[in-house]
């Protein structure tokens, strides 16, 4: 059925900007704005004290900030898909990279409503499986998207994996020694 | 440049004595200006060398893997000297052969463990710690209590710590048997934690 | 039949099933610790298996049963094919072979016995330790032997980085491990205190660096350029990370002891080397990639390919987060929690076991004398099974880690701490068992494994002994 799906995306040949404005954008907007209403009706815990409630104006910066964040990291994801492309799918075009971040993206900013409710565990619970999901929408779709064989997509699907999880993980620094600075939470450092 | 390493990668003699220097470079610049820096090898005031005892207790905390779980070792931040006391300095740790900060907290922090809890309740806790924190996940150690310590290797202990510069008095090493006779692991080892940290 | 015309490969095939035997035991031992941090009446009150007597023996079995066998195994296979000639002293491989498991073997029964020295990675006591130090010794000089007689002249990158692996490994086991003994099992270290902390650490760090990176890059430049069918991509850039690599790694220990009572130049130092060591590792990994790329179709013919391909992104991503987490205002959050033990884990299960796997994989057939594995499909579930087993792992440790990281500092407006010990533990639960799901996965991808390999063993056994005839060196290649 993904494959399905997949496929007649691929013929449908919409343009980057159509993609990005007319869909991505939209989805991409499912994340912030639920951890808006999250942060500040609701409040943020790491899972054992009350949750901590933000008020409107800190909500609202950290739901711009991430945001931003988003679709910066959408472009970047397209932009080095479209660069590792040079050595797996020499023929695919900028036009295929926005499509694949687009189909491999659409789960986890759809289950970006989690941010509602303030509780680790049920982000890990929730995200894990969707996460798994994605894994293998790319797996999926970069060879239909690219036109390639299959095995240059798993492949592909790796280097595309492992950026991933290495942008996550920069992230995941950055956002520590923001903390330690004192952006965020109220550390005793 | 590649050419050099042709030479190199042509003779295995090269090939290790290359390894050899490359690799010594960091641990010598490293290791050796700590060996003569008198700053990491001064005690605080207080320090004192453990006793027969808590050298026994120390000596069950190693066999035990204690370290696996617990810290010894409180870095100087806010947050962490307010959750387990003031922050350590190395003059505290100038008797610790081997040292013992360990490297993960699945237990709190015990550098600071010294006189915080009873002799009491260390034994209720080490032998069932369940008992007085329900929701421990420590493992229980009832046979500190069953064995008695073993008092056959105390003195050789003591004479190899004085070797290295361990001030044990002649009298203290004569009379160490004696100071184990009828003491119970469990007993050593709260002799241990209820030192810990103490000296500073 | 002229014996020197053939390769010997009896002791590897020995040590290829110490390798499959040693990660069923360590393994096991670690999904055991992972339930106990769960179910914590698991120990049974035995002292042999409670939590802090059975974690040594996790880590020894891995990195030194598991770990250590498989080294030692495709050390002596790479040794022979890349220098084209026979073992030197075929005896004496065999000698280090078995007694490399006595050793090991011995060595974590005292460790459940409560003989112990405490110092991670090298807890075994003196005499254990003279026993490794010699059987590492004659390891080398089976390995140097051969490279001394080779009959090709330029030495292959495997065999610099087996090579750096004997060295190190060896001064470093000697120096960290130096003690006075005051019985015949029990010793006090010549270190004491901060100056113990800084050897133990500068052992621990490259225990790691050498054992687990080194030496398994070796076993990767040999394994992945022959399932690719093609040489490294780049010679020269191999050449400018293997010396890089060496002398980096060397520096970077104290990160382990970031905040400690150590000199702050030592972890600055430690943290700015941890930084470079990106860049070697970096350039190994695009080498390794580059390599890969063109090669599309043999994945469809060596079932141990995957492995080494996905082996790749986690060396990427460990050597990523390693320095990452050796920055000081990030190591605050992380040092003493859960985020250490995951991200060892990612390397030790993402790099070093999925490579161990592929190149086994890829060498068993040879060794056992059949044509393919017996059961390719099994291969297949053991990949995802391994795969998603360790990405569950390193998620649910990431996310241990944090939240063990803030709430350890985490303070209100008043200045007070936020989170007491217990509130921090309970958090982590449920992290913890979503590892040990994680880990039960690897776990049983493992046992596939080695039945499958079994079974390739028995399929095998009319066309043993595997006699591979050793080829002529090209032209000019002559020693």
């Amino acid at each position: 059925m993904t494959k399905d799906v997949i496929s007649r995306l691929s013929k449908a040949n919409y343009s980057p900007a159509q993609l990005f404005f007319g869909y991505s954008i939209w989805l991409g907007l499912v994340p912030p704005v639920s951890a808006f209403f999250g942060t500040y009706y609701n409040g943020w815990s790491l899972g054992i004290s009350d949750p901590i409630k933000l008020s409107f104006s800190q909500s609202l910066a950290i739901s711009i900030f991430y945001a931003l964040a988003l679709i910066v990291g959408f472009l970047v994801t397209a932009f080095v898909i479209k660069w590792m492309a040079t050595v797996y799918a020499p023929e695919s075009t900028l036009n295929d990279a926005f499509a694949v971040v687009s189909v491999v993206g659409t789960p986890i900013m759809l289950a970006g409503v989690v941010h509602l409710y303030p509780s680790v565990l049920l982000h890990i619970i929730v995200l894990s499986p969707i996460f798994a999901w994605s894994c293998y929408i790319l797996f999926c779709a970069l060879p239909i998207l690219l036109k390639i064989d299959n095995d240059r997509g798993i492949f592909m699907g790796c280097a595309v994996l492992g950026f991933l999880v290495t942008a996550f993980l920069a992230l995941l620094g950055i956002s520590t020694i923001a903390w330690v600075y004192g952006i965020g939470p109220n550390l005793g450092v | 440049m590649l050419k050099l390493h042709k030479t190199i990668e042509s003779n295995s003699a090269l090939l290790i004595f290359g390894i050899l220097i490359v690799t010594s470079i960091g641990g010598f610049v490293q290791i050796l200006p700590n060996l003569f820096d008198q700053s990491l090898h001064k005690g605080t005031e207080n320090i004192k060398p453990y006793t027969a005892l808590e050298l026994t207790g120390r000596d069950v905390y190693i066999r035990e893997g204690c370290v696996g779980c617990h810290s010894q070792q409180i870095r100087p931040l806010v947050a962490e000297v307010m959750r387990y006391g003031e922050s350590s300095v190395s003059g505290e740790f100038i008797y610790d052969r081997p040292f013992l900060w360990g490297s993960k907290r699945t237990g709190p922090d015990l550098a600071r463990i010294g006189g915080k809890y009873s002799d009491k309740w260390h034994e209720l806790h080490l032998i069932d710690p369940r008992s007085v924190v329900p929701e421990s996940i420590m493992p229980s150690y009832p046979w500190l209590n069953e064995n008695m310590v073993d008092k056959s290797l105390i003195v050789a202990k003591l004479n190899v710590l004085k070797k290295m510069d361990h001030p044990y008095t002649d009298e203290q090493i004569k009379k160490a048997e004696s100071d184990l006779t009828g003491k119970t692991e469990l007993q050593a080892m709260i002799a241990y934690l209820q030192v810990l940290g103490t000296y500073r | 039949m002229d014996k020197d015309t053939y390769y010997t490969d009896s002791a590897t095939v020995f040590l290829i099933f110490c390798t499959m035997i040693w990660s069923i035991i360590g393994m096991f031992a670690g999904l055991y610790l992972a339930a106990e941090l769960v179910m914590p009446w698991l120990n049974f009150d035995i002292a042999e298996i409670t939590f802090g007597r059975l974690r040594p023996f996790h880590t020894n079995s891995v990195i030194f049963g598991f770990g250590g066998s498989a080294l030692i195994a495709t050390a002596f296979y790479t040794v022979q094919r890349t220098c084209h000639v026979r073992l030197f002293s075929p005896n004496l491989a065999w000698l280090v072979a078995v007694l490399w498991q006595v050793g090991v073997g011995v060595g974590l029964v005292s460790l459940l016995l409560g003989y112990t020295s405490t110092k991670e990675y090298a807890e075994f006591e003196w005499p254990i330790d003279i026993l490794v130090a010699i059987v590492w010794i004659s390891f080398g000089i089976v390995f140097f032997g051969t490279l001394a007689t080779r009959k090709i002249r330029p030495i292959y990158v495997s065999n610099w980085f087996y090579g750096a692996l004997i060295i190190v490994v060896a001064m470093l086991h000697v120096v960290n491990n130096l003690a006075l003994p005051y019985s015949w099992m029990q010793s006090y270290s010549v270190y004491e205190g901060a100056q113990d902390a800084i050897v133990q650490w500068w052992y621990g760090h490259n225990a790691v660096g050498f054992f687990l990176t080194a030496g398994f890059l070796g076993m990767f430049y040999y394994t992945l350029p022959k399932q690719a069918g093609k040489p490294i991509w780049s010679y020269r850039l191999s050449v400018v990370a293997f010396w890089a690599f060496v002398y980096t790694y060397i520096w970077v220990g104290p990160h382990h002891l970031h905040y400690t009572s150590i000199p702050d130049w030592l972890m600055t130092v430690a943290m700015v080397m941890s930084l470079v060591l990106l860049a070697p590792s970096w350039a190994t990994m695009i080498n390794a990639v580059m390599t890969m790329s063109g090669a599309w179709d043999k994945l469809r013919t060596d079932p141990g390919m995957k492995f080494v391909v996905v082996s790749m992104v986690f060396y990427a991503l460990a050597t990523f987060e390693g320095p990452m987490m050796a920055i000081k205002s990030v190591n605050v959050i992380s040092h003493f929690t859960d985020w250490t033990v995951g991200h060892v884990h990612s390397g030790a299960l993402g790099w070093n076991a999925f490579v161990t796997f592929g190149t086994v994989y890829f060498l068993a057939p040879k060794l056992f004398g059949t044509t393919q594995l017996h059961n390719l499909r099994l291969v297949n579930i053991h990949f995802w099974l391994a795969l998603m087993g360790v990405l569950l792992y390193i998620v649910a440790l990431w996310g241990a880690g944090i939240s063990q990281g803030i709430m350890n500092l985490s303070i209100d407006e008043y200045g007070q701490l936020n989170y007491s010990f217990i509130d921090i533990m309970l958090v982590t639960i449920p992290y913890h068992w979503i590892r040990l799901f994680g880990g039960s996965l690897f776990f049983v991808g493992a046992l596939i494994m080695t039945y499958n390999l079994f079974m390739t063993y028995v399929a095998g056994k009319d066309n043993r002994p595997v006699l591979v005839k050793i080829p002529k060196v090209n032209p000019g290649n002559e020693i």
